[in-house]
């Protein structure tokens, strides 16, 4: 027996012997509340999801649309999965190694397949898992909106689980295969990009040939018809699993060092709800850093307001690719508020989302400010003014960004009438998104007076709800910025004119988004104020106890 | 005690350690300029270089870790990060890691058994004993201060045969008795016939090395001979070879 297999031995026994730790100190109780929790919320969220989209069944025009361009458009969402995939392989993806495990493990003298192979395999699981339950859940609201369906809604869930563990699959392999093939970034978005332009073309256009991915949506709708060459597409995923797990053993140790070490720090940071770490890591896991030289010198004018500057600046620093990304998701969530005004309401929180991720790269000079508390509270300033004034460039910083979007919404619905809700509605979402990402920053600085805040006032119930709140509430302005699309719709359904009703619900989320600007001007007081009113209270609860 | 010396039976090749023509950029920041070494088998050698210099990439590459982007490294024979190369290379980093999960004592038989040794308890037992962890081998050393871990990582280090040790500012946290203990399992090592390159500023390890290389701004700008050398000047001087043999007239 050579080392190399005593090696792989003493991987494989010392796997099982920390397999048996972990279930050992699992605490059975613990866990078993958290499926609870989760399937609680999970289950309760999906209930009411589906209530939302049973008031809208689809006509028969709709049923032959869902026919003919539901492999498309699935298709296209497995597109832009095997375009992130491929993505991520060629920056170092997807496997995430503990970074011990790159020291001793993959730097000892045994071959880097058997090493890799079985945490390739977890993530194909993990990620065919999650797809499974993304692709079950859709289609099942779908099956809600289609009347008269002679499959049940069993049916429709276990194909659409079909569908999407297959593109979680194909988002793995890709990230496999680009890795282990050591395949060139440029040569790599190339490709991916020529795949999803591909589908989009036969999604968008009416063309009768098929896009790369159509199987995948074609297998989703096997609940009405039966398709066996969608097979020959699911063979040839196999194969490429195969081979992308047969590639594992060339994948790159720099890469697989550089991502153990982010990867552990992201994890942690997801866990404390930090998402501004999240996307700071996330950057460093993808290699995005910001330009070295701007884009463009600031001219004299921008210069006069030093805050405003230095968001310019900072803006002038992004790289394309974030440029790109952040019109990736304006286009996004447009296409989502085309699909609300077409009756699918819970779109409208994809949308929210897709604007709140947007935001969060907006405003990148808030975030970098409120990265560095001892610079800030070094200034001759009042800190939040600083943040109020870093409000301007995130929100200049969308507007080119709201006409791309609106540019997207036409092409899917092209009148002239989409050009001008489209920016009525466009302008106050884009906003909203940064909205959110503005409090999800400032809410996570240190407060300038110090100690702990309002939880020290509440009971451990009450405190615990206040933290998923805090954790929650700025994605929801994001989402509630969307909102007047749903009020534009409900006003056309109703026959009478929407333009009022499109004015007076953006006038609505433009007052709740001055509130929101008013939160980050007035936060450190109403801070400073609850704390003197919690010192008060003490005092006279200490006086009261002395004089009884 | 350490297990130094990896039972090659196959003719050993003379050179430990060729770096030929190595550089490395991190974006459009360059960390190398094209670098090219030879260590002799045996041979003792101190990596010296102010912050940033580039001697933690040149011994990352070196390990297999990370690749170079122009240039070539083999360890004894071999291309670097190949599987023969990571079975002659031990490598000791700057920043010590270990699993959440095992103690000190499972670590040590995790690593010597996944290098194919089997009698692994009395050598480490020695080398805690010597290190002067013995007592902390069942406390898991991610917890452990900077020091500790940092002796936890030498005797992992250790543990596994090696015919070339790469050790990345070893001195760092050590108290006096663990200076002491690592420059006795380097004089060791050395002793049975490896080869060890130690990235360093400790005067103790220099002064007891016949060969010097300097980094600075990611360039070779000194190899050569230890004696009479003065570190400091030699890390700082645009010229330290000139400076020296000024110094030598």
């Amino acid at each position: 027996m050579n080392s190399a297999t005593v090696g792989i031995d003493a991987l494989h026994a010392m796997r099982r012997e920390r397999r048996r730790h972990r279930v050992a100190d699992m605490e059975w109780y613990e866990a078993l509340y958290r499926v609870y929790l989760a399937a609680l919320i999970g289950g309760g969220a999906i209930l009411y999801l589906s209530d939302l989209v049973t008031d809208s069944p689809l006509n028969a025009e709709q049923i032959r649309n869902l026919q003919a361009h539901t492999p498309h458009a699935v298709g296209l969402v497995v597109a832009v999965a095997v375009f992130m995939g491929l993505r991520s392989g060629a920056n170092g993806g997807p496997l995430a190694v503990e970074d011990a495990e790159v020291r001793h493990v993959l730097m000892s003298p045994i071959d880097h397949g058997s090493a890799l192979r079985h945490p390739a395999i977890q993530r194909l699981r993990t990620f065919m898992f999650s797809g499974a339950i993304a692709g079950g859940v859709a289609n099942q609201l779908l099956g809600r909106r289609v009347p008269d369906a002679k499959a049940g809604l069993v049916a429709f869930a276990l194909w659409g689980a079909v569908a999407g563990a297959i593109a979680g699959a194909l988002f793995v392999i890709s990230a496999l295969l680009a890795h282990g093939l050591a395949v060139s970034r440029w040569l790599v978005t190339s490709c991916a990009s020529a795949l999803v332009a591909w589908q989009t073309a036969v999604t968008f256009g009416d063309s009768d040939i098929a896009g790369p991915f159509d199987f995948v949506g074609s297998m989703s709708m096997w609940w009405l018809r039966w398709s066996p060459i969608d097979l020959v597409g699911v063979s040839t995923v196999c194969a490429l699993a195969f081979v992308g797990l047969r590639v594992t053993g060339r994948f790159s140790m720099e890469a697989l060092a550089r991502r153990s070490a982010l990867v552990s720090q992201l994890k942690f940071a997801v866990t404390l709800q930090d998402i501004r770490t999240v996307v700071l890591l996330r950057r460093q896991l993808s290699q995005e850093y910001m330009r070295v030289k701007p884009w463009a010198k600031l001219p004299r004018v921008l210069k006069k307001d030093v805050v405003v500057a230095r968001g310019l600046r900072s803006i002038m620093h992004f790289p394309a690719r974030r440029l790109f990304r952040m019109a990736v998701f304006s286009v996004g969530s447009a296409l989502a508020l085309v699909t609300v005004w077409h009756g699918t309401t819970p779109m409208v929180v994809a949308a929210g989302l897709l604007l709140f991720v947007m935001g969060l790269d907006a405003v990148e000079p808030l975030s970098q400010e409120v990265d560095q508390p001892d610079r800030t509270d070094a200034l001759p300033w009042e800190r939040a003014l600083l943040m109020t004034k870093h409000l301007v460039v995130p929100a200049l910083v969308v507007v080119p960004f709201v006409v791309v979007g609106v540019a997207a919404a036409f092409v899917r619905e092209p009148s002239i009438s989409t050009i001008g809700y489209g920016f009525l509605i466009g302008f106050p979402a884009a906003w909203g998104g940064v909205a959110g990402a503005a409090v999800n920053a400032v809410k996570g600085a240190p407060d300038p007076v110090g100690g702990a805040t309002e939880g020290l006032a509440l009971p451990p119930e009450v405190s615990g709800m206040g933290t998923v709140l805090r954790a929650v509430w700025p994605p929801v302005i994001s989402i509630v910025s969307c909102l007047p699309v749903i009020a534009v719709r409900e006003t056309v359904s109703n026959g009478t004119q929407p333009v009022g009703a499109a004015v007076r619900s953006a006038g609505a989320v433009m007052i709740v988004l001055a509130l929101v600007a008013g939160w980050v001007r007035q936060r450190d007081h109403i801070h400073a104020w609850f704390r003197n009113a919690q010192k008060q209270s003490a005092l006279s609860s200490s006086q009261r106890t002395e004089g009884s | 005690m350490a297990r130094t010396r990896r039972n090659i039976h196959s003719p050993a090749p003379s050179k430990a350690l060729l770096v030929d023509n190595v550089s490395k950029s991190y974006g459009e920041s360059p960390a190398l300029d094209p670098v090219s070494l030879t260590v002799e088998r045996g041979e003792r050698v101190a990596l010296i270089g102010h912050n940033g210099s580039g001697k933690t990439t040149l011994m990352r590459i070196a390990a297999g870790l990370l690749e170079p982007t122009d240039g070539t490294v083999g360890v004894c024979g071999n291309p670097s990060g190949s599987m023969p190369a990571r079975a002659s290379l031990s490598y000791i980093a700057d920043q010590p890691t270990f699993y959440d999960d095992l103690s000190l004592w499972e670590h040590m038989e995790y690593v010597a058994r996944l290098h194919g040794v089997d009698e692994w308890e009395q050598t480490a037992a020695d080398l805690l004993g010597h290190l002067g962890i013995y007592d902390r081998a069942d406390d898991m050393p991610n917890r452990f201060s900077r020091g500790l871990k940092q002796k936890s990582a030498i005797a992992l280090g250790f543990i596994r045969p090696f015919d070339l040790l790469l050790v990345d500012e070893p001195f760092v946290g050590l108290d006096s008795s663990g200076k002491e203990a690592l420059l006795e399992l380097l004089s060791s090592a050395s002793d049975d016939g490896a080869t060890v390159v130690v990235a360093t500023h400790e005067l103790s390890f220099v002064h007891t090395v016949k060969r010097i290389v300097v980094l600075r701004d990611g360039r070779l700008v000194y190899d050569g001979g230890a004696e009479g050398i003065d570190v400091d000047r030699l890390v700082r001087t645009e010229d330290p070879a000139g400076e020296h043999d000024g110094e030598q007239q």
